[in-house]
Protein backbone atom coordinates (compact mmCIF):
# COMPACT_ATOMS: atom_id res chain seq x y z
CA UNK A 1 0.00 0.00 0.00
CA UNK A 2 1.71 3.26 -1.33
CA UNK A 3 0.83 6.45 1.14
CA UNK A 4 -0.41 9.18 -0.48
CA UNK A 5 1.97 11.81 0.67
CA UNK A 6 0.43 14.18 -1.91
CA UNK A 7 -2.97 15.10 -0.31
CA UNK A 8 -3.06 18.99 0.25
CA UNK A 9 -4.90 19.91 3.43
CA UNK A 10 -7.16 23.47 4.31
CA UNK A 11 -7.81 23.01 8.09
CA UNK A 12 -10.33 25.95 7.95
CA UNK A 13 -13.03 23.87 5.14
CA UNK A 14 -11.94 20.48 7.02
CA UNK A 15 -13.07 22.39 10.32
CA UNK A 16 -16.14 23.55 9.10
CA UNK A 17 -17.07 20.42 7.19
CA UNK A 18 -16.37 18.87 10.39
CA UNK A 19 -18.46 21.21 12.51
CA UNK A 20 -21.70 21.30 10.31
CA UNK A 21 -21.71 17.40 10.57
CA UNK A 22 -21.41 17.59 14.50
CA UNK A 23 -23.71 20.64 14.62
CA UNK A 24 -26.32 18.32 12.61
CA UNK A 25 -25.57 15.57 14.91
CA UNK A 26 -26.19 17.28 17.93
CA UNK A 27 -29.54 18.62 16.46
CA UNK A 28 -30.81 15.06 15.21
CA UNK A 29 -29.83 13.80 18.83
CA UNK A 30 -31.74 17.04 20.67
CA UNK A 31 -34.24 16.83 18.34
CA UNK A 32 -34.41 12.98 19.39
CA UNK A 33 -34.28 13.53 22.68
CA UNK A 34 -36.97 16.03 22.37
CA UNK A 35 -39.17 14.01 20.79
CA UNK A 36 -38.47 11.11 23.54
CA UNK A 37 -39.00 13.95 26.24
CA UNK A 38 -42.58 14.65 24.83
CA UNK A 39 -43.26 11.03 24.30
CA UNK A 40 -42.24 10.33 28.12
CA UNK A 41 -44.04 13.23 29.47
CA UNK A 42 -47.08 12.79 27.64
CA UNK A 43 -47.21 8.95 28.83
CA UNK A 44 -46.88 11.06 32.18
CA UNK A 45 -49.76 12.79 32.01
CA UNK A 46 -51.87 10.18 30.55
CA UNK A 47 -50.76 7.85 33.21
CA UNK A 48 -52.30 10.44 35.78
CA UNK A 49 -55.21 11.07 33.00
CA UNK A 50 -55.85 7.51 33.14
CA UNK A 51 -56.94 7.44 36.49
CA UNK A 52 -58.77 10.02 37.02
CA UNK A 53 -60.79 8.11 33.95
CA UNK A 54 -60.40 5.34 36.24
CA UNK A 55 -61.78 7.28 38.69
CA UNK A 56 -64.58 7.84 36.84
CA UNK A 57 -65.40 4.77 36.16
CA UNK A 58 -65.27 3.44 39.87
CA UNK A 59 -67.96 6.31 40.56
CA UNK A 60 -70.08 5.08 37.74
CA UNK A 61 -69.83 1.32 38.75
CA UNK A 62 -71.08 2.82 41.60
CA UNK A 63 -74.31 3.73 40.29
CA UNK A 64 -77.95 1.91 39.71
CA UNK A 65 -77.93 0.75 36.72
CA UNK A 66 -80.90 2.50 35.44
CA UNK A 67 -78.72 5.89 36.87
CA UNK A 68 -76.29 5.28 34.40
CA UNK A 69 -76.29 8.11 31.50
CA UNK A 70 -73.76 9.93 29.93
CA UNK A 71 -72.67 13.61 30.66
CA UNK A 72 -70.17 16.14 29.17
CA UNK A 73 -67.83 17.85 31.33
CA UNK A 74 -67.57 15.77 34.22
CA UNK A 75 -65.38 17.11 36.85
CA UNK A 76 -63.84 15.50 40.38
CA UNK A 77 -63.15 18.45 42.96
CA UNK A 78 -59.70 15.74 43.47
CA UNK A 79 -58.75 16.45 39.86
CA UNK A 80 -58.39 19.55 39.41
CA UNK A 81 -58.02 20.47 35.47
CA UNK A 82 -59.22 17.31 34.56
CA UNK A 83 -62.49 16.43 32.36
CA UNK A 84 -64.47 13.75 30.98
CA UNK A 85 -66.79 13.46 28.53
CA UNK A 86 -69.13 10.30 29.05
CA UNK A 87 -70.92 8.41 26.32
CA UNK A 88 -73.27 5.79 27.11
CA UNK A 89 -75.04 3.45 24.90
CA UNK A 90 -77.50 0.10 25.48
CA UNK A 91 -76.13 -2.73 24.43
CA UNK A 92 -77.41 -6.18 23.70
CA UNK A 93 -75.01 -8.60 23.83
CA UNK A 94 -74.97 -12.58 23.69
CA UNK A 95 -72.16 -13.65 25.12
CA UNK A 96 -72.74 -17.35 23.90
CA UNK A 97 -71.74 -15.81 20.60
CA UNK A 98 -70.08 -12.62 20.75
CA UNK A 99 -72.08 -10.22 19.68
CA UNK A 100 -72.61 -6.99 20.46
CA UNK A 101 -75.49 -5.19 18.65
CA UNK A 102 -77.24 -1.52 19.54
CA UNK A 103 -79.70 -1.65 22.21
CA UNK A 104 -82.71 0.11 23.65
CA UNK A 105 -83.82 1.22 27.12
CA UNK A 106 -84.72 -2.92 27.35
CA UNK A 107 -81.29 -4.09 27.11
CA UNK A 108 -79.31 -5.48 29.94
CA UNK A 109 -76.00 -4.21 29.08
CA UNK A 110 -74.68 -0.42 28.99
CA UNK A 111 -71.51 0.51 27.23
CA UNK A 112 -69.80 3.50 29.25
CA UNK A 113 -67.10 5.44 27.16
CA UNK A 114 -65.04 7.61 29.32
CA UNK A 115 -63.05 10.12 27.30
CA UNK A 116 -60.68 11.80 29.92
CA UNK A 117 -58.82 15.30 29.26
CA UNK A 118 -56.21 16.80 31.19
CA UNK A 119 -55.63 20.83 31.13
CA UNK A 120 -52.83 19.84 28.22
CA UNK A 121 -54.61 18.22 26.10
CA UNK A 122 -53.95 14.72 26.66
CA UNK A 123 -57.10 12.44 25.99
CA UNK A 124 -57.50 8.98 27.76
CA UNK A 125 -60.33 6.59 26.74
CA UNK A 126 -61.64 3.99 28.65
CA UNK A 127 -64.57 1.41 27.70
CA UNK A 128 -66.35 -0.77 29.50
CA UNK A 129 -69.89 -2.82 29.85
CA UNK A 130 -71.61 -2.75 33.16
CA UNK A 131 -75.03 -5.69 32.76
CA UNK A 132 -78.21 -5.44 35.07
CA UNK A 133 -77.76 -6.78 37.81
CA UNK A 134 -78.09 -10.23 37.78
CA UNK A 135 -79.93 -10.28 40.80
CA UNK A 136 -79.39 -13.61 41.06
CA UNK A 137 -77.67 -14.45 44.25
CA UNK A 138 -76.57 -17.76 45.07
CA UNK A 139 -76.91 -18.68 48.72
CA UNK A 140 -75.33 -16.41 51.27
CA UNK A 141 -75.60 -13.49 53.68
CA UNK A 142 -78.34 -10.69 52.19
CA UNK A 143 -76.96 -7.45 51.91
CA UNK A 144 -78.27 -4.74 53.82
CA UNK A 145 -80.15 -1.52 52.49
CA UNK A 146 -79.83 -3.70 48.60
CA UNK A 147 -81.61 -6.57 46.92
CA UNK A 148 -81.91 -9.55 49.71
CA UNK A 149 -82.74 -11.96 46.47
CA UNK A 150 -83.71 -11.76 43.12
CA UNK A 151 -84.05 -14.66 41.40
CA UNK A 152 -85.11 -14.66 37.39
CA UNK A 153 -84.19 -18.36 36.74
CA UNK A 154 -82.22 -17.74 34.00
CA UNK A 155 -78.66 -18.32 35.56
CA UNK A 156 -77.48 -22.34 36.30
CA UNK A 157 -77.99 -24.31 38.51
CA UNK A 158 -81.50 -24.20 36.73
CA UNK A 159 -83.06 -27.00 37.99
CA UNK A 160 -81.20 -27.95 41.05
CA UNK A 161 -83.11 -25.33 43.82
CA UNK A 162 -81.78 -26.45 46.48
CA UNK A 163 -78.48 -25.22 45.21
CA UNK A 164 -80.08 -22.21 44.57
CA UNK A 165 -80.67 -21.37 47.73
CA UNK A 166 -84.38 -22.88 48.31
CA UNK A 167 -85.94 -25.02 51.06
CA UNK A 168 -88.10 -27.14 49.74
CA UNK A 169 -91.10 -28.80 51.42
CA UNK A 170 -91.59 -32.37 52.08
CA UNK A 171 -94.76 -32.70 49.95
CA UNK A 172 -95.43 -34.63 46.68
CA UNK A 173 -95.28 -31.72 44.10
CA UNK A 174 -92.63 -31.32 41.59
CA UNK A 175 -90.64 -28.26 40.71
CA UNK A 176 -88.84 -27.18 37.70
CA UNK A 177 -87.48 -24.44 35.48
CA UNK A 178 -89.59 -23.90 32.38
CA UNK A 179 -86.98 -22.81 29.17
CA UNK A 180 -90.21 -21.90 27.18
CA UNK A 181 -90.52 -18.00 27.61
CA UNK A 182 -90.55 -16.49 30.71
CA UNK A 183 -91.77 -13.00 32.39
CA UNK A 184 -88.81 -11.48 31.30
CA UNK A 185 -86.22 -13.91 29.47
CA UNK A 186 -86.30 -17.53 28.72
CA UNK A 187 -86.75 -19.30 32.02
CA UNK A 188 -89.62 -19.50 35.10
CA UNK A 189 -89.96 -21.61 38.03
CA UNK A 190 -93.54 -23.74 37.29
CA UNK A 191 -95.04 -26.32 39.01
CA UNK A 192 -97.93 -28.79 37.84
CA UNK A 193 -100.27 -30.34 38.75
CA UNK A 194 -101.33 -30.71 42.71
CA UNK A 195 -100.26 -28.12 45.02
CA UNK A 196 -97.39 -28.36 48.02
CA UNK A 197 -100.55 -29.46 50.08
CA UNK A 198 -99.78 -27.15 53.75
CA UNK A 199 -99.42 -23.98 54.27
CA UNK A 200 -95.68 -22.36 55.40
CA UNK A 201 -95.53 -24.45 58.56
CA UNK A 202 -92.07 -25.31 60.56
CA UNK A 203 -93.42 -28.75 61.34
CA UNK A 204 -92.94 -31.22 58.83
CA UNK A 205 -94.43 -31.59 56.08
CA UNK A 206 -93.46 -28.23 55.45
CA UNK A 207 -95.25 -26.64 52.84
CA UNK A 208 -94.06 -24.67 49.22
CA UNK A 209 -91.10 -23.79 48.15
CA UNK A 210 -89.17 -21.15 50.33
CA UNK A 211 -86.61 -18.38 50.17
CA UNK A 212 -85.28 -18.08 54.08
CA UNK A 213 -82.95 -15.53 55.36
CA UNK A 214 -81.90 -13.87 58.59
CA UNK A 215 -84.82 -11.53 59.55
CA UNK A 216 -84.89 -8.13 58.55
CA UNK A 217 -86.78 -4.99 57.48
CA UNK A 218 -87.64 -6.06 53.92
CA UNK A 219 -88.99 -3.23 51.96
CA UNK A 220 -90.79 -4.58 49.15
CA UNK A 221 -91.58 -8.60 47.62
CA UNK A 222 -92.27 -8.29 44.22
CA UNK A 223 -92.55 -11.86 42.00
CA UNK A 224 -94.16 -12.52 38.53
CA UNK A 225 -97.26 -14.73 38.73
CA UNK A 226 -98.93 -17.04 35.63
CA UNK A 227 -101.53 -19.31 35.49
CA UNK A 228 -102.41 -21.89 32.31
CA UNK A 229 -105.05 -23.84 32.28
CA UNK A 230 -105.47 -26.23 29.76
CA UNK A 231 -109.09 -27.66 30.02
CA UNK A 232 -111.14 -25.85 31.86
CA UNK A 233 -113.21 -25.16 34.37
CA UNK A 234 -110.28 -25.75 37.19
CA UNK A 235 -112.00 -28.22 39.76
CA UNK A 236 -114.60 -26.50 41.95
CA UNK A 237 -112.62 -23.65 44.16
CA UNK A 238 -109.19 -23.44 43.20
CA UNK A 239 -106.70 -20.98 44.69
CA UNK A 240 -103.28 -21.00 43.40
CA UNK A 241 -100.06 -19.13 43.07
CA UNK A 242 -99.49 -18.51 46.58
CA UNK A 243 -97.06 -16.06 47.88
CA UNK A 244 -96.83 -15.63 51.31
CA UNK A 245 -94.11 -13.69 53.78
CA UNK A 246 -93.31 -13.31 57.15
CA UNK A 247 -90.69 -14.10 59.60
CA UNK A 248 -87.91 -16.86 59.23
CA UNK A 249 -90.01 -18.85 61.60
CA UNK A 250 -93.05 -18.49 60.70
CA UNK A 251 -95.38 -21.41 61.93
CA UNK A 252 -98.10 -20.87 59.78
CA UNK A 253 -99.40 -18.45 57.00
CA UNK A 254 -101.63 -16.79 59.51
CA UNK A 255 -98.15 -15.51 61.09
CA UNK A 256 -97.41 -13.90 58.16
CA UNK A 257 -97.01 -9.74 56.67
CA UNK A 258 -98.78 -10.70 53.28
CA UNK A 259 -101.02 -13.52 52.30
CA UNK A 260 -101.41 -13.62 48.79
CA UNK A 261 -102.62 -16.13 45.98
CA UNK A 262 -105.26 -16.26 43.01
CA UNK A 263 -108.28 -17.67 43.21
CA UNK A 264 -110.22 -19.03 40.39
CA UNK A 265 -113.70 -18.32 40.57
CA UNK A 266 -115.81 -21.14 39.89
CA UNK A 267 -118.39 -19.42 38.11
CA UNK A 268 -115.97 -18.83 35.29
CA UNK A 269 -116.56 -21.35 33.17
CA UNK A 270 -114.29 -20.51 30.54
CA UNK A 271 -110.77 -21.36 32.01
CA UNK A 272 -109.55 -18.81 34.54
CA UNK A 273 -110.63 -15.61 32.96
CA UNK A 274 -112.40 -13.22 35.24
CA UNK A 275 -110.83 -14.08 38.72
CA UNK A 276 -109.72 -11.23 41.32
CA UNK A 277 -106.67 -10.80 43.03
CA UNK A 278 -107.35 -11.12 47.03
CA UNK A 279 -104.86 -9.63 49.66
CA UNK A 280 -105.75 -10.32 53.52
CA UNK A 281 -107.63 -9.22 54.88
CA UNK A 282 -110.54 -9.78 53.13
CA UNK A 283 -112.48 -8.23 51.55
CA UNK A 284 -109.77 -5.60 50.38
CA UNK A 285 -109.82 -6.77 46.67
CA UNK A 286 -109.41 -5.32 43.52
CA UNK A 287 -111.78 -6.49 41.08
CA UNK A 288 -110.25 -4.55 38.43
CA UNK A 289 -108.09 -7.01 37.30
CA UNK A 290 -109.17 -9.49 35.90
CA UNK A 291 -106.65 -12.62 34.96
CA UNK A 292 -106.46 -14.06 32.01
CA UNK A 293 -105.60 -17.62 30.95
CA UNK A 294 -101.59 -18.15 30.10
CA UNK A 295 -100.90 -14.73 30.95
CA UNK A 296 -97.76 -13.02 33.28
CA UNK A 297 -99.55 -11.09 36.40
CA UNK A 298 -96.62 -8.49 38.17
CA UNK A 299 -97.41 -8.34 41.62
CA UNK A 300 -95.36 -5.79 44.05
CA UNK A 301 -96.19 -5.63 47.66
CA UNK A 302 -94.35 -2.29 48.74
CA UNK A 303 -93.72 0.46 51.36
CA UNK A 304 -93.98 -2.54 54.07
CA UNK A 305 -93.97 -0.40 57.08
CA UNK A 306 -93.17 -1.83 60.70
CA UNK A 307 -93.87 0.06 62.55
CA UNK A 308 -97.53 1.29 60.93
CA UNK A 309 -97.62 -2.54 59.99
CA UNK A 310 -98.95 -1.83 56.84
CA UNK A 311 -97.75 -2.03 53.02
CA UNK A 312 -99.25 -1.07 49.56
CA UNK A 313 -99.71 -3.43 46.41
CA UNK A 314 -98.91 -2.33 42.96
CA UNK A 315 -99.97 -4.94 39.83
CA UNK A 316 -98.92 -4.65 36.51
CA UNK A 317 -97.27 -1.56 37.36
CA UNK A 318 -100.37 0.33 38.76
CA UNK A 319 -100.92 0.99 42.34
CA UNK A 320 -104.13 -1.00 43.69
CA UNK A 321 -104.10 -0.87 47.10
CA UNK A 322 -102.35 1.24 49.98
CA UNK A 323 -102.05 0.47 53.64
CA UNK A 324 -103.19 -2.85 53.55
CA UNK A 325 -102.54 -4.33 57.25
CA UNK A 326 -100.08 -6.78 58.20
CA UNK A 327 -101.96 -10.59 58.26
CA UNK A 328 -100.54 -10.57 61.48
CA UNK A 329 -99.91 -7.46 63.50
CA UNK A 330 -97.50 -8.73 65.62
CA UNK A 331 -94.73 -9.63 63.41
CA UNK A 332 -91.73 -6.93 63.11
CA UNK A 333 -89.75 -8.20 60.30
CA UNK A 334 -89.26 -10.92 56.94
CA UNK A 335 -87.32 -13.89 57.06
CA UNK A 336 -89.13 -15.94 54.69
CA UNK A 337 -90.58 -15.88 51.41
CA UNK A 338 -93.03 -19.23 50.61
CA UNK A 339 -94.59 -19.96 47.07
CA UNK A 340 -96.65 -22.64 46.73
CA UNK A 341 -100.34 -23.68 45.94
CA UNK A 342 -102.91 -25.36 49.07
CA UNK A 343 -104.16 -28.55 48.81
CA UNK A 344 -106.69 -28.79 51.04
CA UNK A 345 -110.66 -29.76 50.42
CA UNK A 346 -111.10 -27.21 47.57
CA UNK A 347 -107.84 -27.82 45.95
CA UNK A 348 -107.37 -30.24 42.96
CA UNK A 349 -105.10 -28.50 40.28
CA UNK A 350 -104.50 -31.17 37.84
CA UNK A 351 -105.24 -29.67 35.47
CA UNK A 352 -103.44 -26.02 36.45
CA UNK A 353 -99.93 -25.29 35.87
CA UNK A 354 -98.57 -22.32 38.27
CA UNK A 355 -95.69 -20.69 36.99
CA UNK A 356 -93.52 -17.87 39.03
CA UNK A 357 -90.74 -15.35 37.58
CA UNK A 358 -88.66 -12.71 39.32
CA UNK A 359 -89.04 -13.25 42.89
CA UNK A 360 -87.29 -10.44 44.04
CA UNK A 361 -86.39 -9.29 47.93
CA UNK A 362 -85.58 -5.91 48.65
CA UNK A 363 -84.01 -4.54 51.77
CA UNK A 364 -85.47 -1.41 53.26
CA UNK A 365 -81.63 -1.59 55.32
CA UNK A 366 -82.75 -2.03 58.89
CA UNK A 367 -82.24 -5.16 61.01
CA UNK B 1 23.61 23.32 -6.68
CA UNK B 2 21.23 24.45 -9.14
CA UNK B 3 19.54 20.78 -8.80
CA UNK B 4 19.68 21.40 -4.76
CA UNK B 5 18.00 24.72 -5.53
CA UNK B 6 15.10 23.47 -7.48
CA UNK B 7 14.28 20.45 -4.90
CA UNK B 8 10.78 20.48 -3.99
CA UNK B 9 9.23 18.70 -1.14
CA UNK B 10 8.07 15.40 -2.55
CA UNK B 11 5.19 15.25 -0.42
CA UNK B 12 3.60 18.92 -1.34
CA UNK B 13 2.56 18.90 1.55
CA UNK B 14 1.32 22.80 3.00
CA UNK B 15 1.27 23.66 6.28
CA UNK B 16 -1.53 25.79 8.49
CA UNK B 17 -0.67 29.45 8.11
CA UNK B 18 -1.32 31.18 11.25
CA UNK B 19 -4.37 32.65 9.77
CA UNK B 20 -6.32 29.91 9.58
CA UNK B 21 -5.11 28.31 13.03
CA UNK B 22 -6.56 31.84 14.65
CA UNK B 23 -10.05 31.53 12.69
CA UNK B 24 -10.26 27.84 13.24
CA UNK B 25 -9.58 28.55 17.17
CA UNK B 26 -12.31 31.51 17.29
CA UNK B 27 -14.80 29.26 15.61
CA UNK B 28 -14.58 26.31 18.14
CA UNK B 29 -14.18 29.00 20.64
CA UNK B 30 -17.84 30.61 19.72
CA UNK B 31 -19.46 26.91 19.11
CA UNK B 32 -18.15 25.16 22.22
CA UNK B 33 -20.64 27.09 24.55
CA UNK B 34 -23.42 26.30 22.47
CA UNK B 35 -22.09 22.73 21.97
CA UNK B 36 -22.43 22.27 26.22
CA UNK B 37 -25.30 23.47 26.30
CA UNK B 38 -26.95 21.65 23.85
CA UNK B 39 -25.48 18.38 25.58
CA UNK B 40 -26.17 19.58 28.87
CA UNK B 41 -29.61 20.01 27.45
CA UNK B 42 -29.45 16.49 26.47
CA UNK B 43 -28.37 15.13 30.02
CA UNK B 44 -31.24 16.87 31.69
CA UNK B 45 -33.67 15.48 29.13
CA UNK B 46 -32.09 11.96 29.96
CA UNK B 47 -32.83 12.82 33.89
CA UNK B 48 -36.19 13.97 33.33
CA UNK B 49 -37.16 11.18 31.11
CA UNK B 50 -35.64 8.32 33.66
CA UNK B 51 -37.52 10.31 36.71
CA UNK B 52 -41.20 10.47 34.89
CA UNK B 53 -40.83 6.80 34.11
CA UNK B 54 -39.38 6.08 37.47
CA UNK B 55 -42.22 7.65 38.77
CA UNK B 56 -44.78 6.87 36.72
CA UNK B 57 -43.75 2.95 37.21
CA UNK B 58 -43.97 3.61 40.85
CA UNK B 59 -47.16 5.85 41.03
CA UNK B 60 -49.10 3.12 38.75
CA UNK B 61 -47.63 -0.20 40.92
CA UNK B 62 -49.09 1.35 44.54
CA UNK B 63 -52.35 2.70 42.71
CA UNK B 64 -53.31 -0.79 40.69
CA UNK B 65 -52.34 -2.89 43.86
CA UNK B 66 -54.53 -0.65 45.82
CA UNK B 67 -57.62 -0.07 43.39
CA UNK B 68 -57.37 -4.28 43.01
CA UNK B 69 -57.31 -4.68 46.58
CA UNK B 70 -59.56 -2.25 47.52
CA UNK B 71 -62.16 -3.61 44.75
CA UNK B 72 -61.59 -7.45 46.39
CA UNK B 73 -62.31 -5.86 49.94
CA UNK B 74 -65.54 -7.15 52.24
CA UNK B 75 -65.34 -5.00 54.59
CA UNK B 76 -63.42 -1.61 55.75
CA UNK B 77 -62.27 -2.29 59.84
CA UNK B 78 -59.87 1.06 60.05
CA UNK B 79 -60.35 4.21 58.03
CA UNK B 80 -57.70 6.53 58.99
CA UNK B 81 -55.47 9.46 57.14
CA UNK B 82 -52.69 7.64 57.35
CA UNK B 83 -54.11 3.92 57.71
CA UNK B 84 -56.83 1.42 56.32
CA UNK B 85 -57.30 -1.66 57.22
CA UNK B 86 -59.97 -3.61 54.79
CA UNK B 87 -60.61 -7.33 55.19
CA UNK B 88 -60.22 -9.16 51.79
CA UNK B 89 -62.66 -11.65 50.27
CA UNK B 90 -60.10 -15.18 50.74
CA UNK B 91 -61.14 -18.42 52.57
CA UNK B 92 -60.19 -17.97 55.24
CA UNK B 93 -60.40 -14.05 55.38
CA UNK B 94 -57.48 -11.92 55.25
CA UNK B 95 -56.80 -8.61 56.77
CA UNK B 96 -54.75 -5.90 54.67
CA UNK B 97 -53.55 -3.00 56.40
CA UNK B 98 -51.81 -0.20 54.29
CA UNK B 99 -49.93 2.61 56.27
CA UNK B 100 -48.09 5.81 55.24
CA UNK B 101 -45.27 6.02 57.07
CA UNK B 102 -43.74 9.78 57.45
CA UNK B 103 -41.13 8.12 58.90
CA UNK B 104 -39.30 6.83 56.27
CA UNK B 105 -41.40 8.86 53.13
CA UNK B 106 -43.08 5.56 52.22
CA UNK B 107 -46.24 3.53 51.87
CA UNK B 108 -46.57 0.16 53.94
CA UNK B 109 -48.88 -2.85 53.13
CA UNK B 110 -48.80 -5.56 56.23
CA UNK B 111 -50.38 -8.88 55.12
CA UNK B 112 -50.55 -10.52 57.82
CA UNK B 113 -49.09 -10.93 61.45
CA UNK B 114 -49.31 -6.92 61.49
CA UNK B 115 -48.43 -6.15 64.96
CA UNK B 116 -44.80 -7.59 64.04
CA UNK B 117 -43.07 -4.34 62.12
CA UNK B 118 -41.31 -6.62 60.17
CA UNK B 119 -43.80 -8.00 58.33
CA UNK B 120 -44.99 -4.35 56.65
CA UNK B 121 -43.62 -4.47 53.46
CA UNK B 122 -43.09 -1.03 51.36
CA UNK B 123 -44.90 -0.79 48.04
CA UNK B 124 -43.34 2.52 47.51
CA UNK B 125 -40.96 4.96 48.53
CA UNK B 126 -40.11 9.04 48.04
CA UNK B 127 -44.19 9.79 49.61
CA UNK B 128 -44.64 13.57 50.66
CA UNK B 129 -45.99 13.92 53.98
CA UNK B 130 -49.21 15.39 52.08
CA UNK B 131 -50.29 11.81 50.64
CA UNK B 132 -53.19 10.32 52.62
CA UNK B 133 -56.15 8.43 52.43
CA UNK B 134 -59.50 10.17 52.15
CA UNK B 135 -63.30 8.31 52.74
CA UNK B 136 -66.23 9.95 50.29
CA UNK B 137 -69.43 10.38 51.00
CA UNK B 138 -71.89 9.36 47.85
CA UNK B 139 -71.74 13.00 46.84
CA UNK B 140 -68.13 12.78 46.30
CA UNK B 141 -67.87 15.31 49.59
CA UNK B 142 -65.29 14.22 52.16
CA UNK B 143 -65.82 12.71 55.31
CA UNK B 144 -64.97 14.24 58.63
CA UNK B 145 -62.22 12.59 60.31
CA UNK B 146 -62.54 9.69 61.75
CA UNK B 147 -65.30 8.90 59.50
CA UNK B 148 -67.89 6.75 60.44
CA UNK B 149 -67.45 3.28 58.72
CA UNK B 150 -71.14 3.27 57.75
CA UNK B 151 -70.92 6.34 55.56
CA UNK B 152 -67.90 5.42 53.15
CA UNK B 153 -69.17 5.24 50.18
CA UNK B 154 -65.67 5.93 48.22
CA UNK B 155 -62.35 5.66 49.52
CA UNK B 156 -59.43 7.88 47.43
CA UNK B 157 -55.59 7.79 47.66
CA UNK B 158 -54.01 10.83 47.44
CA UNK B 159 -50.50 10.19 46.62
CA UNK B 160 -48.12 13.05 46.44
CA UNK B 161 -44.61 11.37 45.08
CA UNK B 162 -41.15 13.35 45.26
CA UNK B 163 -40.00 14.14 41.78
CA UNK B 164 -37.27 15.99 40.56
CA UNK B 165 -36.86 18.32 43.93
CA UNK B 166 -40.81 19.09 43.33
CA UNK B 167 -43.84 17.14 43.79
CA UNK B 168 -46.38 15.14 41.67
CA UNK B 169 -49.79 14.12 42.52
CA UNK B 170 -51.42 11.36 41.31
CA UNK B 171 -54.76 10.38 43.04
CA UNK B 172 -57.51 7.31 42.57
CA UNK B 173 -61.19 6.99 44.14
CA UNK B 174 -62.32 3.62 44.25
CA UNK B 175 -65.69 1.99 44.87
CA UNK B 176 -65.22 -0.14 47.25
CA UNK B 177 -68.40 -2.60 45.63
CA UNK B 178 -67.88 -5.40 47.79
CA UNK B 179 -67.85 -3.55 51.13
CA UNK B 180 -70.42 -4.58 53.69
CA UNK B 181 -70.08 -1.81 55.93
Amino acid sequence: MKFSTNKKGNALVDLIIGIVILGLVSISVVGAYTSLISMVTNAFRNSQTSWFGNSVMEIYSAKDFDDIAGVDDFILPQFPGYTADITVTHKDIDLSTSTFDGGNEESQYKEIIVAANNVSDNSVTLKTIISAPKKFQQPGSPTDGDIVWFDDFELPPFDDLEERGYDIGANEVTWSIGTDGGANGDNYLTIIGQGSGQHPQNQAPQGGLSYKFDDRQIEEVSWYVRITAPTFPPDVRSYAGYVVAGENGMNHGMNSIFFSYIRLHPNYMVGIIGGQIFFYPLPQRDPGVNLENNVWYHFEVKNIDYTTKTFDVWVNGAQKQTGINFRDQTVSSMGSVYLYNYRGPYGNRENLRIDFDDLTIIDGGGE
Amino acid sequence: MIQLLKYKNPTNQKGFTLIELIVVVTIIGILAPGMVLIYSSILDNYRTMNAIGNVTKRAEFVLSRFTEDMNNCTAITTADVKEIVIEIATDPAQTYRYKIDETDKTIKLCLEGCENEQNYHTVIEGVRSTTQFKYLDANLAELAAPPTLGDIIYVELKLDLVFLEETTSYSTIVYPEKTQL
